[in-house]
């Protein structure tokens, strides 16, 4: 052990360099994890502690512990249901592969084991953050591969339960397992019978909050020891056990602060454990990139397709999906440390998470460039077959509707009172299904690509609508180069006044809109007391109406 | 992993559920929480039960504890806050701080301690209680009040003051008066130099570092812990204490114009190792150290909050403040701060007194703080019995300078384009326009207005708070996030009017459900308008042509000024 204040200097470095790693690497809106094993492998020669450790594994502790206050059982019943044959069917191709190719390297059954899971799971902390708005515009493939990160974490946490409660032999895995799901249960229970009153309590003293969650952390963490288990269960069962909404904001809100804290500490060690890499770490991470940035990719596409999803959406999810899980390194240091796995694959796997979630930036945001490149290549399959409603060879003078969302369903009404003929394009497999049920004309594909504009035939068109807020949605529409007017929606008034100036006739800036209404209504209510139950009784009722005639 | 080795070790799980159990206790008692982690250390330490060992990882978050405390203390530090009474707040101090530093003095002397005990003793009991007392008046949403901010001003100067004595106990000795004085000139000195740098930096150097990360969650706030490492490191290095260096990295950091969110991200963290650092403290006494000297410390307890009322009161009162204010002023400051402790444990590890001494002072801190904190949670109704009797200072010439306080005003919560329409409607009828935003594009203009501008989330308590939208009249909220809105509407008061946004129809039912007078809708409106639009263009091209005229000029005019 070294003094205190060389601890305090150590920590010092480690955050100086991390921040300035950080700062870098946020130039290129680059996620933030690799920031820190860079770091870790700048200071690598500086840091030996076992302090350092012990601060270390409180950061795993507390993202398993967030990663369970966020866990919400109900969405990943809504969202999961998507993608499930999709990802089995990815962790069993390429878990499998990652065995054998591990057993012809020579690795132990145990780091075999290792080896496939490192492969086949990807991080929800870098994928998800890079694709974030496009989750929260609800674009498919930001959808599914959430759904795909989701199931993934969840095998995650089972795969650390099992490689890490036992030794080896099948009744202690069994026994473990147990535990484990016993512990949840009684997570659950604490969640729904306990810790509102607890939480009562202490309503209103953000402090106690926090005190009182991490004590029933520093609970279930000592009763997974007692248990024999590895504390990231009893983390991720107290996370579950304090989640009950309003208090899991507050407690995210605090919590959150010492997640990053330990975490920031957690991720440079890794980066700092790593010892001069000679070639055998050198192959693994060369084997473990190319089964992450390649072959799990490659197999989250063609199983997408098979099950019907458009050209586009399947490779943007793959592509989505190409780094190396935080779980993994979670795995990945504590079989280190306890001398399950060799030196030579925990260097291979941080060199090759390092890597992927670096090239994971890259590939998300040039996505349509790489997607373009692919395609066009001799070997890789793609969807025949554009599905549609029929019946479009009529179509003369028609409309075409790009995006069947809230706006767009409010337009076919429109549309249709005004007995307009149109056709939707729309890559939304649930909505198409809507469509269906409705008896509209639709081309189920993605307007990025160009076989759906074939069949709508935007030259003999009266008026292209789009709806997506995306500018290069907004581009391609544009690059059409037809006669045809074209109404578009952007999200910013800068990028608005520049689509008008390469042609569209009108641009839709919800801001715009929305701001003129809202300002209205507040002179309304400074003008008149009773203005704003008015309003407020006008649009209680519309929405109401809205319901009803959705359920039928 | 090796369970021998695990963080988490028993030690702490029993100090964490000791001190969360005891929390509440004291939050049924209205008591401040620090009492409860002094509590956890007496319980599970060699006083009650002997079950905790101070390891090395106890101390080492204990120590960074204090930095953190002391680096949100630097942050929190704001002379724009009581600028209205900045004049006589100063005499009050500068009065109140010699006054108790003699009254410090004399106590413990009489009590028959030796020369070195009673320095130190002195030196440590001269503080209030900081956190304590601020923590107790916001808690009563009287920070911002008259008797509120002459405390705020007092304990300021209080804390230079501290960070002073502190660099004097960890460099130095305190035997020989000739090099005690070369000490001190040399720690004011050095205090100046670090000061200078911080003050440079946040000047010309961290608005720029900042604006650029800020929009970054976690980047940013791992440059404000580095930020303050890089300071306790310098400091140190400089042979002066962490803490000193962490005020002064705070102090600069309480410059820029992202200080608040930045307060809101650290104060976790810190209370996270200050639940530690006061455990810890209590760990190291065993029940002799701790009730050696108890009737000296019951007398020196009830003397010294005797005596800190009375200075306090007559000073404030020779600033001709009202009665009421000087009562209610001075009786929120009684009690012995818990930077006693800090300073005592330091004057331990340096071998000035021993843990006896310690024991004392935490008695003593004990004792004070549990009841001065009746006394602020009931200083009202104090003073009402007292009235009469308080009567005979109140003279004609009391100027009581006015304060502003926020009260029915407009809140708004983000800034945008809709934002920015309705502003001008609302300054017609708001003088005070809060204005909470987190992007930090807008921080230039925003920060230049005349709104009130708070940079922060407003997922953070303390942010909600200082918007004081418990008493706001109006609240317009442009968040994206659902918590967030829902959040508002259970804060807001009953009869102010509540605009919030919602993403699709479910989140509009229930924020309607919850109160909200009009829910923004953005795709369902534009979906109303666009479809009007589609409308016009079916019947009549070139009306809708001369109809959106006026539309994309204003867009092409908007996004030019862009």
């Amino acid at each position: 052990m070294v003094g205190l204040s060389e601890l305090v200097n150590l920590l010092t470095l480690l955050f100086v360099t991390a921040s300035v790693c950080l700062a870098v690497l946020n130039r290129f809106s680059h996620p933030a994890i690799p920031a820190y094993i860079l770091a870790g492998l700048l200071l690598n020669p500086l840091v030996d502690d076992q302090s350092l450790l012990m601060l270390s594994e409180l950061g795993i502790i507390f993202l398993v512990f967030i990663f369970g206050v966020k866990f919400d059982p109900r969405r990943l019943r809504s969202v999961a249901r998507e993608s499930q044959v999709t990802t089995t069917l990815e962790i069993g191709i390429i878990g499998s592969l990652g065995y054998i190719s591990a057993y012809f390297l020579g690795f132990t059954l145990v780091e075999s084991l290792h080896f496939s899971l490192f492969a086949a799971l990807s991080s929800s902390l870098v994928g998800l953050q890079l694709i974030d708005r496009e989750i929260q515009i609800d674009l498919v493939h930001g959808r599914l591969a959430e759904s795909v990160q989701l199931i993934q974490d969840i095998v995650a946490l089972v795969a650390i339960v099992a490689l890490t409660t036992s030794t080896g032999n099948a009744s202690a895995i069994l026994r473990g397992v147990t535990f484990a799901f016993f512990l949840l249960l009684v997570a659950y229970g604490v969640r729904y019978f306990l810790f509102e009153r607890l939480a009562e309590m202490v309503e209103g003293s953000q402090e106690l909050m926090m005190i009182s969650s991490l004590a029933v952390l520093s609970l279930f963490l000592g009763s997974s020891q007692l248990l024999g288990l590895n504390m990231v269960v009893g983390a991720f069962a107290a996370g579950i056990s304090v989640a009950k909404f309003p208090h899991n904001m507050e407690i995210l809100d605090t919590t959150g602060s010492l997640k990053d804290f330990f975490s920031a500490i957690f991720f440079v060690s890794l980066g700092a454990l790593v010892t001069f890499p000679g070639t055998e770490s050198l192959l693994i991470a060369l084997v473990l990139i190319f089964f992450t940035a390649i072959a799990k990719p490659a197999v989250t596409v063609l199983s997408l397709l098979l099950q019907g999803f458009d050209d586009r959406t399947a490779h943007l999810t793959g592509f989505s999906l190409d780094q190396i899980s935080e779980f993994s390194l979670i795995l990945g240091i504590t079989g280190y440390l306890s001398g399950w796995i060799s030196v030579e694959l925990f260097n291979g796997l941080i060199i090759a998470a390092t890597f992927t979630m670096i090239s994971s930036a890259y590939t998300s945001r040039h996505e349509d460039f790489l997607y373009r490149k692919i395609r066009d290549l001799p070997f890789i399959p793609t969807r025949k077959r554009v599905e549609d409603s029929g019946e479009l060879e009529k179509l003369d003078d028609h409309i075409i509707l790009a995006g069947y969302d809230t706006q767009g369903k409010r337009i076919v009404e429109t549309l249709k009172s005004e007995s307009a003929e149109f056709v939707v394009i729309e890559n939304d497999p649930e909505k198409i299904e809507e469509l269906r049920e409705k008896d509209e004309r639709y081309v189920y594909g993605d307007v990025m690509d160009e076989k759906p504009w074939r069949k709508v035939r935007p030259e003999d068109a009266r008026l292209i609508i789009s709806t997506v807020p995306v500018q290069k949605v907004s581009h391609r529409i544009l690059d059409l180069d037809v006669d045809t007017d074209i109404i578009l929606r952007a999200k910013e008034i800068s990028e608005a006044s520049e689509l008008l100036d390469r042609g569209a006739i009108y641009v839709n800036v919800p801001e715009v809109v929305s701001s003129e209404m809202l300002l209205d209504h507040v002179e309304g209510v400074l003008q008149n007391v009773n203005y704003r139950e008015e309003l407020r009784r006008r649009n209680l009722l519309e929405i109401k109406k809205f319901v009803q005639s959705r359920e039928g | 992993m090796n369970p021998a080795a695990a963080p988490v070790s028993i030690d702490f799980i029993l100090i964490i559920v000791t001190a969360a159990a005891l929390g509440l206790v004291a939050r049924k008692l209205s008591q401040p929480t620090i009492i409860a982690y002094i509590f956890t250390g007496v319980v599970l330490g060699p006083v009650l039960f002997n079950v905790v060992d101070e390891t090395n990882l106890i101390s080492l978050m204990s120590e960074l504890g204090l930095g953190f405390l002391l680096f949100l203390l630097g942050i929190e530090m704001n002379i724009d806050e009581i600028r209205e009474i900045v004049k006589p707040v100063g005499y009050i101090a500068i009065g109140q701080t010699v006054l108790q530093t003699g009254l410090a003095f004399i106590i413990p002397f009489a009590l028959g301690f030796d020369l070195v005990q009673t320095t130190v003793i002195a030196l440590c009991t001269v503080f209030g209680a900081t956190p304590v007392i601020v923590k107790t008046l916001a808690d009563k949403d009287e920070l911002t009040t008259l008797p509120g901010k002459i405390d705020v001003g007092v304990l300021i100067l209080q804390d230079i003051y501290l960070i002073v004595i502190l660099a004097l106990f960890s460099s130095g000795t305190l035997t020989n008066p000739a090099e005690i004085g070369f000490t001190l000139a040399r720690i004011i000195l050095l205090i100046g130099l670090i000061g200078l740098v911080s003050f440079t930096a946040s000047k010309y150097l961290l608005p720029h570092i900042f604006s650029r990360i800020a929009d970054n969650r976690h980047g940013f706030f791992i440059h404000g812990v580095a930020w303050a490492f890089l300071f306790i490191t310098f400091a140190n290095w400089l042979g002066l204490s962490v803490e000193v260096g962490a005020f002064l990295a705070g102090l600069g950091l309480g410059r820029i114009p992202y200080r608040d969110e930045l307060k809101e991200r650290i104060r976790p963290l810190t209370d996270f190792f200050m639940v530690i650092f006061f455990s810890s403290i209590a760990l190291r006494l065993n029940a002799d150290n701790l009730l050696v000297y108890w009737q000296e410390a019951v007398l020196a307890s009830v003397l010294l909050m005797v005596g800190n009322f009375l200075i306090m009161f007559f000073l404030i009162d020779w600033q001709n403040f009202t009665p009421r204010t000087s009562f209610i002023g001075s009786i929120n400051m009684t009690q012995v701060s818990e930077f006693s402790l800090v300073v005592g444990a330091l004057a331990v590890s340096q071998g000035y007194i021993g843990n006896e001494i310690l024991g004392y002072l935490s008695l003593m801190a004990l004792l004070t703080m549990t009841s001065s904190t009746y006394l602020i949670n009931y200083n009202k109704q104090i003073y009402n019995h007292l009235e009469d009797f308080l009567q005979r200072w109140e003279s004609d010439d009391h100027r009581e300078p006015e304060i502003k306080r926020l009260e029915g005003h407009a809140v708004i919560l983000g800034y945008n384009e809709m934002v920015k329409a309705v502003l001008p409607a609302l300054e017609k009828e708001y003088e005070d326009i809060v204005v909470v935003d987190r992007n930090s594009d807008n921080t230039e203009t925003l920060g230049k207005s005349d709104y009130e501008y708070i940079y922060g989330d407003f997922k953070h308590g303390e942010i909600r708070k200082a918007s004081a939208i418990k008493k706001s009249d109006f609240i317009l909220s442009v968040s994206n996030e659902h918590s967030v809105n829902r959040k508002i509407l259970e804060e807001s008061p009953r009869e102010a009017t509540k605009f919030v946004k919602a993403s699709n129809m479910e989140e509009a039912a229930e924020l309607y459900d919850l109160g909200a007078h009009y829910v923004i809708q953005k795709n369902v409106l534009t979906g109303e308008k666009v479809s009007e639009y589609i409308k016009l263009y079916l019947e009549d091209r070139d009306l809708f042509l001369e109809e959106i005229d006026v539309e994309n000029e204003k867009i092409i005019w908007g996004g030019r000024s862009v």
